[in-house]
């Protein structure tokens, strides 16, 4: 392995040593990927965009502009596949906060996007706002291992109309991060977008150079791309931006029951969206992403955290890698409602093995609850005790005559203890350390307060949100981005209808 | 030393070293290795270099007291005991180990010997603990106990065996063991 990317400096990633646990075995992986060929071609794909089915008319692909249905041939998506970028850079505000996607590093980003935000003061449910987003940020900011940040929520309280560029902003004026544009929804938004990136990397033509965003598309199972899930993406593609590509299978409703059947369906889909990107801008750098839910069958509700779930994670991100894609998963993710029990070992169990099954970045969905819905402070910080234990369990066990620590061994012989010999000494920085855990003896704990981990990460997170100062914008460039939200405001309130 | 820096400034400068690095590990700022390594030390520099200069000067050094400690007879388990005896010794106590699996009759000894204001006793395990209270009844029944209060930790020892067995107090961590010791001297 070359030596750290230049980002290892400025901010904590994960170094993957460990071997990829893999649920597939390589003749799984060929009948899924031939089977989604099979579906693409035979069955098609529907899709809601004109001017997505264009492209893939253009490109030869058997399409029925009434049904708004497209067959595309298993050649196009064959060499759509190849066209896709094998490692990608998401580059952000500080270029020092830069990732660089090569599958030997594991990058933690937020979840989203929810519409709830659980009071920090009231601790209450309530719709989400603006504030949250700056604070959520914020937080982003200071921890090391989260190395980027997705729109955690959208905001209530400001015009939908424009609500993207309000999220652009709130996350820019308070985080040097790289940003994943969670609800890329509409289309004439984008300029608005675009120009704020301008904004900050210093112009059009810089964009394409350093496109400090990413975007998410979520596209529909079974089989469906939404119009708002691919065109707002072509323009952004057009600039470099990156896409993750994201299906979300609900296992026995938009999707078969059964785990191989949603591996399927969801590759297929994935693989339409890529093809259409690939298309209309060749070398778009593309992520394969996998956020699959089960229906409960009693209770009507679903969850991201079922065994089934996962297994699903496991083998889109296997087929992800299939494909040489660099891997956009979930995986930390709950139906809990609290900062609880279940919100901790649902995130533990899925952030670790989304992170063992391939994910270059996810594993990271800290502090959402209720499957994607709300936004919750203090589970932040939780979960960021998950991210930063899995990060350490994929560095695996290091072999080298130092880490045998023969010299130390024989030096404390048979008595005596290791706590002061220099060996200790030199190395226990490099231990797991953790944030809110406790550890102490039931005694110095009742002293200290005799607290749940909710409440100590409660504590801790009203440290973080006092003392944490991100390093500002540029006055001018603050300046200009609100007089872009502004006017986007106020022109795209026109047509409020966004089709 | 060499440049005739009175031996009591030197000790004193260490004490004030090592409060700081104390109060530094409280809020979290330093870890554990750190201060047991620093203690461990100022008290070679002191037993090696500051006392013999002391003796020649025929001064006395004063400590927050003394502390006979150690692993009750049938545990060998001492780690706890050794992180106790490096914080109390840090924290200014002068500690006299006896070690591990240490018999009863040794403590009656030591206490005779040193004639110490304390008596630590550490157990790790349920079956090892029954001798944290059979040293207590040694110490009262060779009338030892006036004047010397007895302290017990480990992990299956608690507030309520140190009330049936007869100790003074307990100590639940070495950092509380520092506290407590140093309260029973009245020094807390």
């Amino acid at each position: 392995m070359q030596g750290p990317p230049v980002s290892v400096i400025y901010m904590k990633v994960g170094v993957r040593r460990l071997k990829l646990f893999r649920v597939l075995n390589g003749e799984d992986v060929n009948k899924i990927h031939e089977l989604s060929l099979s579906l693409l071609q035979n069955l098609g794909v529907k899709i809601f965009s004109k001017k997505a089915l264009d492209i893939l008319e253009g490109a030869g692909a058997d399409v029925d502009q009434h049904k708004l249905l497209a067959k595309i041939p298993e050649h196009l998506v064959e060499e759509a596949v190849r066209k896709a970028p094998r490692s990608i850079d998401l580059y952000s505000r500080n270029p020092k906060l830069d990732l660089h996607l090569d599958g030997e590093h594991i990058f933690n980003i937020t979840d989203g996007v929810a519409t709830q935000v659980i009071d920090f003061d009231s601790g209450r449910r309530r719709p989400g706002r603006k504030d949250d987003l700056c604070k959520a940020a914020q937080i982003v900011d200071f921890l090391d291992y989260i190395n980027a940040i997705f729109t955690p929520v959208t905001p209530q309280d400001t015009p939908l109309h424009s609500h993207m560029l309000h999220e652009f902003e709130a996350v820019l004026n308070n985080t040097e991060k790289h940003y994943c544009a969670g609800a890329v929804d509409d289309s004439r938004e984008i300029p608005y977008l675009l120009e704020m990136v301008a904004a900050v990397v210093g112009g059009e033509e810089e964009i394409r150079r350093r496109p400090i965003m990413s975007a998410c598309t979520c596209l529909v199972n079974p089989l469906i791309i939404p119009r708002e899930g691919i065109e707002p993406h072509l323009e952004l593609a057009k600039y470099n931006v990156p896409i993750s590509i994201v299906s979300m299978p609900i296992l026995g409703a938009t999707a078969p029951i059964t785990v191989a059947g949603s591996i399927l369906l969801g590759n297929a889909l994935i693989l339409a969206g890529l093809t259409i990107l690939e298309l209309a801008n060749p070398g778009t750098p593309v992520m394969y992403g996998s956020y699959p839910l089960s229906q409960d069958m009693k209770g009507g509700g679903h969850s991201g955290a079922t065994p089934e779930a996962l297994l699903v994670i496991a083998g889109h991100n296997q087929m992800g890698k299939f494909y040489g894609l660099p891997i956009y998963s979930g995986g930390t993710t709950t139906a809990s409602k609290l900062p609880d029990a279940q919100s901790a070992y649902e995130k533990a169990l899925g952030g670790l093995f989304s992170a063992m099954t391939g994910a270059d970045i996810g594993a990271g969905g800290i502090g959402i609850l209720e499957n994607y819905n709300t936004l919750c402070f203090e589970q932040m910080l939780i979960d960021y005790e998950i991210v930063t234990m899995v990060m350490k369990l994929l560095e695996g066990v290091e072999m080298g005559n130092e880490a045998l620590a023969l010299d130390a061994i024989l030096r404390v012989g048979c008595e005596g203890h290791y706590l002061t010999d220099r060996h200790t000494l030199s190395h226990f920085r490099e231990v797991w350390e953790p944030m809110i855990s406790d550890t102490k003896s039931y005694d110095a704990w009742l002293k200290s307060g005799g607290r749940s981990v909710a409440e100590v990460a409660r504590g801790r997170m009203e440290k973080i949100l006092k003392s944490h100062v991100p390093v500002p914008l540029d006055k001018d460039i603050r300046e200009r981005l609100s007089e872009i939200v502004r006017r986007a405001d106020k022109e795209l309130a026109r047509g409020e209808a966004v089709d | 030393m060499d440049q005739n820096v009175p031996p009591l400034e030197v000790i004193n400068a260490f004490a004030s070293v090592l409060r700081e690095m104390g109060d530094k590990y409280e809020r979290g700022e330093l870890y554990i290795v750190e201060l047991i390594a620093a203690g461990e030390g100022c008290r070679k520099a002191i037993m090696d270099i500051v006392e013999p200069k002391l003796k020649l000067l025929g001064v006395e050094r004063k400590t927050l007291g003394k502390i006979v400690l150690g692993t009750v007879e049938g545990d060998i388990h001492d780690i706890g005991k050794n992180i106790v005896a490096a914080m109390l010794s840090t924290a200014g106590f002068e500690v006299v180990d006896l070690g591990r699996d240490v018999p009863i009759k040794k403590f009656v000894e030591a206490v005779k010997e040193h004639d110490p204001q304390l008596v630590g006793l550490s157990a790790l395990m349920t079956i090892s603990m029954i001798n944290q209270g059979e040293v207590i009844k040694a110490l009262e029944r060779e009338g030892l106990l006036k004047g010397v209060k007895v302290v017990i930790g480990g992990a299956p020892t608690s507030q309520q065996w140190a009330e049936k067995i007869g100790a003074d107090a307990y100590a639940p961590d070495a950092i509380e063991a520092v506290a407590v010791c140093k309260s029973l001297v009245g020094r807390g």
